[in-house]
């Protein structure tokens, strides 16, 4: 909010204003107000971990964030190149595979990680659009400019609580979001019906939403989308496999599917290609799938492309696809299978971050400055071990905000997951997001599941 | 609509049915307590919601304390805090068939009895205020059921569930209230008593108003079995429900005359020609046990035609 010669940004001038006019008693109010509005009306998540499945709200911090028109158009732009140029390349790694062939990835880079799929080698899917849904992390470091953290492809969550977040604005915020001029996201469920109904020949096809179920910690994410799209939401139990085509169980008897928004990943969505053991998914389906006769969104084997350790050759791939430059920056990141970076890295431990290239959700990191000895030489033991297996990079500073923390306000690391959907007609970014906060002092993981909190995203209309 | 889906409407609606007709009798059974010291009047609710039939009063010195028990012992099936939470998790996993009201209604009936603090409220000592409480959240839910929820298949599930449990409600209340072998037939002579039995089951105005006179078993059996415009009585249910079938039927597809129509038509005409006021005690108890077991076979029949 504060630009570096400690001035008030311009665009948060009107909301300093409006914000120095409340009393501690007001903000206290307005907080309670909100949380309140997110524990009556159940925008939960269910904490892993706990025998009772305790449900926990996302903590919401009352001051929004602000994106100019001219940041946004670059970020908007940014993540459309981005998604893009992936998709091509998921596209190419499932078929022809040109980009090995020229040499831009060695072939170990991409069949010795996890993600790779092999069953979907020559899967035609329909319109070549394998990532309809992404969720791109950004942070802004120090020097201004934003940072791809990662690219979120499989199931990325977080977009009910951009839209929650926005409503709860609203409420505690009344005509300031007018006075401010702020651009409107909550048309982002019919935008998506549309995008996923055009992956469709029917003029009305049916589109179901797939959810592990009610125990999920982004259950009530699926809950809200199928709500505010007004499509069906389904577990596996109630999809069945039958003649080449996906079906239903109704009440007066089977219903086919046509396109299936799914929730759960890869490994579980069908018992006889992926996890045996999984009952989320549906038996058959990635045969019904390989026919044409019903579309997955997003399609399977996605995750190749946001792998940690395919992350750093995202700047070459929009250059090989789409001969352009990066709009958006990548963190520089090592390789640590290469001994000469790992040597680098292990010299310079306190000013890195390092990563597992499978991991997700802020687990399976480790930050060289706020750990302690003894888990930097754990951690380092096991890099030492699978070396393939890790990333590292530079501790960024990321940029703050103010939140309202223990009754005053104090800076906070913020990032920003914008949600971008492809559809036959291209792909469209919601102006905002989700901007994600540390609550805890000096903590750099804004991970809702590791203390994180959220706030509303205002981008500006002019 | 999904199976599963219709599944857990019905049976959300039936759990907040349940809720409400098991703090109605906890309330009057409060209220006789204290105005007559009618501790058996536990027994009915223990037979027919709880299923246990032997001296349960052992275990309890006042009837604080058998309210506690009802209400928030999380080991006994059918306490209010089980049936609510029963209904909330049903509804969170059809949350987008049903109305936001429906919906933040029950989770905050659900944040409400599993509060702590629910039970350090001064206010709270005296059971009446809680249960009253409570209740608002029944009144809300036939409210928002009634005016924020579109009339679609989910609409009918809910009202299956609701309609079926009712039926329940008002046979076992008959059987195990009414006829129970405390009572004689024709030995009412406690205005009060019976004022409160009525008003546990929301039948007060309604009997004052058709029968203008003291209160008679026959009549109270007439009004719950037979009186067409009494919502608690068995035919008022039974017409809901085959309203409700019918237009599942035409929603889903399905035959109109199929097994369930069958079951509920029969019993609907086994009530209109059974003249009840002449049937002698054991007649009666024989009568709506027949009604009782009919029930059960018309539940477990929506079951294999609407959820499997």
């Amino acid at each position: 909010m504060v630009s570096s010669e400690s001035n008030v940004r311009d665009q948060y001038r009107l909301l300093k204003k409006i914000f120095s006019k409340y009393s501690k008693q007001d903000l206290n109010q307005m907080q309670d107000l909100s949380n309140k509005l997110f524990v009556d009306q159940g925008v939960t998540f269910t904490v892993y971990n706990d025998e009772k499945g305790t449900e926990k709200i996302f903590p919401f911090d009352l001051f929004p964030r602000i994106i100019t028109s001219k940041e946004w158009q670059k970020i908007e732009y940014g993540i459309i190149q981005r998604i893009k140029a992936i998709n091509f390349f998921i596209k190419d790694i499932y078929n022809e595979k040109f980009i090995i062939r020229d040499g831009i990835i060695s072939p170990n880079d991409i069949f010795l990680t996890n993600n790779f799929v092999k069953e979907m080698n020559s899967l035609q899917v329909p319109y070549d659009i394998y990532t309809h849904i992404a969720g791109v992390d950004l942070i802004r470091n120090n020097d201004g400019k934003f940072y791809v953290l990662e690219d979120n492809l499989r199931t990325p969550s977080g977009v009910s609580y951009m839209l929650e977040n926005r409503e709860i604005s609203k409420r505690i915020l009344p005509g300031i979001l007018n006075a401010n001029k702020v651009r409107s996201i909550m048309d982002y469920p019919l935008k998506l019906y549309n995008k996923l109904k055009s992956l469709s020949q029917k003029n009305n096809p049916n589109i179901v939403l797939l959810t592990p179920g009610i125990f999920n910690s982004a259950y009530y994410e699926h809950s809200t989308l199928a709500r505010l799209m007004g499509v069906e939401l389904v577990e596996g139990q109630d999809l069945v496999v039958k003649d080449n085509f996906v079906y239903m169980k109704n009440a007066g008897g089977l219903k086919r599917v046509d396109i299936i928004y799914r929730r759960i990943d890869d490994s579980f969505l069908d018992p006889l290609v992926f996890n045996s053991q999984s009952i989320l998914g549906v038996a058959s389906i990635m045969s019904v799938y390989r026919k044409g006769n019903v579309v997955l969104v997003n399609a399977p084997g996605c995750g190749i492309a946001d792998d940690k350790a395919i992350y750093r050759f995202v700047p070459e791939i929009i250059k090989y696809y789409l001969n352009e430059d990066p709009i958006l920056n990548n963190i520089k990141t090592y390789t640590l299978s290469d001994p000469e970076q790992l040597e680098y890295v292990l010299n310079n431990v306190n000013d890195m971050v390092f990563k597992k290239t499978d991991g997700s959700g802020g687990y399976g990191m480790l930050i060289g400055r706020s750990s302690t000895e003894k888990e930097i030489k754990n951690y380092i033991k096991a890099v030492k071990n699978n070396p393939q297996n890790y990333i590292a990079q530079h501790t960024l500073s990321l940029s703050t905000s103010p939140c309202y923390v223990n009754e005053k306000f104090a800076p906070r690391c913020i990032d920003l997951r914008p949600f971008a959907i492809m559809g036959s007609d291209g792909i469209e970014v919601s102006p905002g997001g989700l901007t994600r906060v540390a609550l805890n002092e000096g903590s750099l993981v804004v991970n809702s599941s590791q203390g994180g909190g959220s706030k509303d995203t205002w981008v500006l209309n002019t | 609509m999904l199976s599963r889906v219709a599944n857990n409407l019905f049976w959300m609606d039936r759990y907040m049915e349940r809720t409400n007709g098991l703090l109605n009798q906890i309330k009057s059974n409060y209220i006789s307590n204290r105005e007559y010291g009618d501790s058996k009047s536990w027994k009915m609710i223990f037979e027919s919601y709880f299923n246990i039939d032997e001296e349960y009063d052992a275990q309890f010195t006042n009837s604080e304390e058998i309210i506690n028990y009802l209400i928030f012992d999380s080991s006994s099936g059918n306490s209010i805090i089980n049936l609510v939470s029963s209904s909330r998790k049903n509804c969170r996993s059809v949350q987008e068939h049903v109305s936001k009201e429906i919906w933040i209604n029950i989770n905050k009936y659900y944040l409400f009895v599993t509060s702590k603090i629910i039970r350090k409220k001064s206010k709270y000592k005296d059971p009446i205020n809680l249960i009253e409480d409570l209740l608002t959240y029944n009144l809300l839910h036939y409210s928002n059921s009634d005016l924020t929820q579109e009339r679609g298949n989910p609409y009918s599930f809910m009202n299956l569930g609701k309609y079926l449990e009712r039926l329940s409600i008002s046979v076992d209340f008959l059987l195990y209230r009414l006829l129970s072998d405390k009572i004689e037939s024709d030995s009412i002579k406690e205005n009060i008593f019976w004022k409160n039995l009525l008003l546990s089951i929301g039948g007060y105005q309604t009997y004052i108003k058709t029968y203008k006179s003291s209160f008679l078993t026959k009549n109270l059996v007439e009004l719950i079995l037979s009186n067409p415009d009494f919502p608690k009585s068995i035919l008022y249910c039974l017409k809901k429900l085959k309203h409700h079938i019918n237009r599942l039927n035409i929603f889903n597809g399905i035959s109109l005359d199929n097994d369930v129509f069958y079951m509920i038509s029969k019993l609907e005409s086994n009530l209109k020609f059974t003249k009840s006021n002449q049937l002698k005690n054991d007649q009666l108890r024989d009568y709506l046990e027949e009604i009782k077991g009919e029930i059960n076979s018309l539940s477990y029949k929506v079951n294999k035609t609407y959820f499997e």
